[in-house]
């Protein structure tokens, strides 16, 4: 798994791709049709089966599925972080500024991670090295990709946790990762992520593990800190209440694949795949009135071994046909861009009979903006 | 950290009191009569006999040293309790009294003697063991399932099943006996004894069968924790953090992997030679190696009490001291533990 690399190359004969211009034609980041599967001794996990999404500066692309749904591995495998094997790449590619991140090498991912893009994970209480100070731990991407001395990058370390909002930060750099509270580690992890002032900031569930209190907060950082620096941030959730407020485009993920992806309009108002449907019932609504109760979706999400035949949403599906159950649905895409992969989806009637009333109309987005300003309320831990 | 170093010590006087008064106890239970025994198979003269006793404080005596009888003219046994608390005054003063067998010689000199064979080989196997087994466990858990994988788990299981002093005997039978079989004499290892101006081989050639004896379980033992523990460490969130940075795979593993998957593969060799210290009664004893674990064992079958009193007073200081050292260590390493009582997590 780990080997004994090479000594690495030194970083001065190395562009930034960050500093090149997108190429025309190009988004800053193109997802195309990627496929990840894992080879294991149960059969082939087909966890990423056809993700396509485009991204560009300033902008938030909220991802949004169940756990075990392929969130993860999809933007791990955008990283290169992904073990191979058992993972493999068996389609697809991934063009940051038009230079295709897939055929890179080791090397060259190097340089990319942490530096054109960065990842901030789930548990902020163990992604942090228990054995070394949060000004040392901040201090690495600097030292690696800037060439910063150790004096500079502790000093940029600074300046950083007081951006993040770490109170007495001259003093908190000397600190380890297990004299910080939950939130503050959070805060932490997003210093350390855009240390080296990033193209894309990929955050992987960052408030999950986090008090609702502090959730707000931490993704309030993060639009702050997008509006200082202007990256991209794709937000992975299994909650599209999180990503309400602050995703310019959503894309739905279920069972490995996009089943619907949009503008966060179009996913909100317009959502035109049923799972999308049930995920829209199913935000806690701070208001719960009698005629619209909480709806999760019933039932489990498939195995990614032997996915069912069909459309991979058949089993839970309300609406599910014989079609639905023996043929995989084609990718209905509308004139902006808005695709679903639903038999269905074209049908303005059967869209129009089943969506959610309360989609349909602001109340919903209306309400997500309640509870997060209601939990911006109450203070950090 | 000094109140943590003192209440340790603190703690450890009631565990010495009972470790050495079970001894003491032990001695009136195991057959056999020292003092009839220094003269081995000859009988013993009872006017030296009394005298004999009378000088390691086996019988009352007056201010004088003469031996005291009551009525019937026999002589009256100390009890145990007196001879116990003589035994604390003693150590207290640094004395660990005489040995019954070598004429009376004292149990520090003797001791004095012993130790530096101990510690000299205690230390060349635990260089051994921390270096073979940190690397084999750790290219192990880098390599997983390669053919060096497993070949270090079938050695270190193989070793780990194997009783040292079997290992000892089967080393001292290959490369002592074999070997100078087969090569006719032109290449061997010694087998018994430290060597000497006048021995065949320098001196450090002595240590080599001796101290691999004494190093190959503790070395299984520590390249299977180094690689359980390695493996168990590069699969934390830290180690991905550490790689979503843009470290590479071999800076992440020495920068990151390795001080976490260290911490009880420290304490495992820190443990494990305040054990050697102890004396590794059956390596010693199977090379001659003159150092403290043969000496105790010699003076358990010659029945010579005040050696092996001394000796497991000492053992049980050093066993203390090292333990009390690896958990100081522990803070260097792991920055959560603190010796200030409160708990930080
Ligand atoms: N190394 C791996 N080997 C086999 N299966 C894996 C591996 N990593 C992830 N998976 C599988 O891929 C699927 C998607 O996982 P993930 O992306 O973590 O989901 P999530 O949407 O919750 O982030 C899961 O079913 C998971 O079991
Ligand atoms: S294709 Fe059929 S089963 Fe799948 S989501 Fe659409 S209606 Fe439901
Ligand atoms: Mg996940």
């Amino acid at each position: 798994m780990f080997g004994f690399g090479r000594k690495k190359k030194q970083a001065t004969d190395w562009v930034d791709l960050k500093t090149q211009p997108v190429p025309e034609g190009h988004h800053l980041l193109e997802v195309n049709d990627l496929k990840m599967y894992f080879h294991t001794q149960d059969g082939v996990v087909k966890a990423v089966n056809g993700v396509s999404y485009t991204l560009d500066r300033g902008e938030t692309l909220g991802v949004v599925g169940e756990s075990g749904s392929g969130k993860s591995v999809t933007s791990l495998t955008i990283m290169g972080l992904i073990d191979m094997p058992p993972g493999k790449i068996e389609g697809g590619d991934v063009l940051y500024r038009g230079r295709s991140l897939v055929k890179m090498t080791e090397e060259e991912m190097e340089h990319i991670r942490g530096n054109d893009i960065a990842m901030i994970f789930q548990d902020p209480m163990t992604s942090l090295n228990p054995v070394y100070t949060i000004g040392r731990q901040l201090s690495e991407g600097m030292i690696l990709h800037r060439g910063y001395s150790k004096q500079q990058a502790l000093q940029r370390s600074i300046e950083l946790l007081q951006m993040v909002g770490i109170p007495n930060a001259e003093q908190r750099v000397k600190d380890y990762p297990h004299e910080f509270s939950g939130g503050m580690r959070q805060r932490v992890m997003i210093a350390m992520a855009l240390a080296c002032d990033p193209d894309i900031l990929i955050a992987d569930e960052p408030t999950t593990a986090l008090d609702v209190t502090i959730q707000a907060q931490i993704i309030e950082l993060m639009q702050k800190m997008q509006e200082e620096n202007g990256n991209a941030i794709i937000m992975i959730t299994h909650d599209l209440g999180v990503v309400a407020d602050i995703a310019d485009k959503i894309m739905v993920m279920y069972a490995g694949q996009p089943v619907e992806f949009g503008t966060a309009e179009e996913i909100f108002y317009e959502p035109i795949h049923p799972y999308t449907w049930g995920l829209n019932r199913s935000i806690p609504d701070p208001v719960i009135d009698e005629k619209r109760p909480l709806t999760p979706i019933k039932g489990n999400p498939p195995s990614l071994v032997n996915a069912p035949a069909g459309c991979a949403f058949s089993p839970r599906c309300p609406y599910a046909t014989d079609l639905c159950r023996t043929e995989q649905p084609p990718t209905y895409v509308t004139e902006t861009g808005h695709y679903s992969r639903c038999h269905y989806a074209h049908d303005a009637s059967f869209v129009s009979a089943n969506a959610p009333e309360t989609s349909r109309t602001k109340t919903m987005l209306d309400h997500a903006a309640d509870a997060v300003a209601a939990a911006q309320e109450g203070g950090e831990a | 950290m000094l109140r943590y170093i003192a209440r340790r010590i603190i703690q450890f006087i009631p565990v010495f009191l009972g470790v050495t008064l079970i001894l003491f106890v032990m001695q009136n239970v195991v057959p056999g009569d020292p003092i009839k025994l220094i003269a081995g198979e000859k009988k013993l003269d009872p006017q030296t006999e009394i005298n004999l006793r009378a000088s390691y404080h086996l019988i009352e005596t007056d201010e004088n040293g003469a031996p005291i009888f009551d009525e019937e003219g026999n002589t009256i046994e100390t009890p145990l309790w007196k001879r116990y608390i003589s035994y604390i005054t003693g150590l207290l003063h640094g004395d660990l009294g005489r040995s019954y067998q070598q004429n009376g010689k004292e149990v520090t000199k003797i001791l004095s003697q012993k130790y530096p064979y101990t510690f000299k080989l205690a230390v060349v196997a635990i260089v051994l063991e921390s270096i073979i087994g940190i690397a084999a466990g750790m290219v192990s858990a880098i390599k997983r399932y390669s053919a060096w994988d497993v070949g270090v788990t079938l050695v270190t299981s193989g070793l780990v099943a194997m009783p040292a002093f079997w290992f000892g005997m089967l080393q001292q039978l290959f490369w002592g006996i074999l070997m100078k079989q087969w090569t006719g004499g032109g290449f061997y290892l010694p087998i018994s004894g430290t060597g000497g101006p006048y021995a065949e081989f320098p001196s450090w050639v002595y240590y080599i069968l001796p101290a691999l004896t004494l190093a190959a379980v503790s070395t299984a033992y520590t390249a299977r924790i180094m690689r359980s523990q390695l493996l168990e460490v590069l699969n934390q969130d830290y180690i991905r953090t550490a790689r979503a940075k843009g470290l590479s795979r071999r800076a992440v593993i020495w920068r990151h992997a390795l001080k976490n998957a260290l911490i009880p593969v420290v304490t495992y060799i820190g443990m494990d030679f305040g054990g050697m210290l102890a004396g590794a009664i059956l390596t010693e004893t199977v090379f001659n190696w003159p150092g403290v674990g043969f000496e105790t064992y010699r003076a358990i079958s010659q029945r010579d009490w005040p050696i092996v009193m001394g000796s497991v007073t000492v053992i049980v200081i050093v066993v203390m001291v090292i333990n009390l050292i690896v958990d100081i260590s522990y803070a260097f390493l792991d920055p959560r533990i603190r010796f200030d009582g409160s708990n930080n997590e």
